[in-house]
């Protein structure tokens, strides 16, 4: 059943209420001073040794670099459950995300678990053939506190019975 | 100071290798890693995983807020961003930011929040996206 597959779903085929906890990943302090050199310069993220005196006592994550990797871990699941499908990749481009928090600091060994939970389905038909989805997408540290909250539009291509 | 309300950044030129780097390890899809499947895609050439626009957007609304002397730490909140069209390789990104309310406190200690609204641009005018946030900047001697 190819629709199983949630890369491989139409737009029509995807429930709102569906979750998943689709990736974790354990943030080092030498990703994210590289990650912090390129998108976030300042010492609190990309100078371990000068952030120890700053605001948060200690390196942090830069809170793009959260994102970023929600974007990998998110990839990573789709191509899991896409194994064996011939392209059918109908999961278009995000086009705006909504309402993004970053709630409590993230430090060298930390681990972030991610969820995506869909909240909603627009009746929009963009450009002829895709449907836009809502999902609501948060991460939790290794103490269960959550870090990272942000809802986020993303297309998906509406079937031929559209 | 206090009475600038718009403020435009430097610019910062999106390159193959920089958005190749960024997708292998952020963003591995084909139209951000290969030139080849990135032309007979849906953007129609290689183009920058929208997260690094995000990030770039940041970092170039941070360096523009710390030419006007005033101390940026970080993006704590974003209300809206809109991608509006694909960032390609050899496109100049630049923002533009219009400042808004500034109020005391906020998540990060020893800053002000601060209201802005990004627009980035590919070098040629168009907008490639649209960012509403709050960012988080140093009071005075902290």
């Amino acid at each position: 059943m190819s629709d199983l597959y949630l890369r491989n779903r139409w737009f029509e085929d995807i429930p709102v209420g569906e979750f998943h906890v689709f990736g974790s990943h354990t943030f080092s302090e030498l990703e994210m001073v590289e990650f912090a050199r390129q998108f976030a310069p300042g010492p609190e993220f990309a100078d371990p040794e000068a952030a120890r005196s700053l605001r948060w006592g200690g390196l942090v994550a830069s809170p793009w670099h959260l994102c970023a990797m929600w974007m990998r871990k998110m990839v990573d699941y789709m191509e899991v459950y896409a194994q064996g499908v011939n392209d059918g990749r109908r999961n278009g481009a995000g086009v705006a995300i909504h309402d993004l928090d970053w709630l409590e600091p993230v430090r060298p060994g930390h681990t972030l678990t991610y969820t995506y939970e869909i909240i909603s389905k627009s009746d929009k038909v963009v450009r002829d053939r895709w449907g836009v989805v809502r999902s609501r997408n948060e991460a939790f540290n290794q103490y269960g506190n959550k870090v990272l909250t942000f809802e986020i539009d993303i297309l998906a291509e509406r079937g031929e019975s559209a | 100071m206090s009475d600038v309300k718009t403020l435009t950044s430097g610019v910062i030129a999106l390159d193959a290798e920089a958005i190749k780097a960024f997708a292998s390890l952020f963003d591995p899809q084909p139209y951000h890693l290969d030139q080849q499947a990135a032309d007979n895609s849906i953007f129609g050439g290689l183009c920058a995983s929208g997260w690094q626009v995000a990030a770039l957007s940041s970092r170039l609304a941070g360096e523009a807020l710390r030419e006007a002397g005033m101390t940026y730490i970080t993006t704590t909140h974003v209300d809206s961003m809109r991608w509006l069209r694909p960032s390609f390789v050899g496109d100049e990104l630049m923002a533009r930011i219009s400042l808004g309310e500034q109020s005391p406190g906020g998540p990060v200690p020893d800053a002000h929040t601060q209201d802005l609204t990004v627009t980035v641009e590919d070098g040629a005018g168009h907008p490639v996206a649209e960012m509403q946030c709050q960012v988080a900047v140093a009071v005075e001697g902290s």
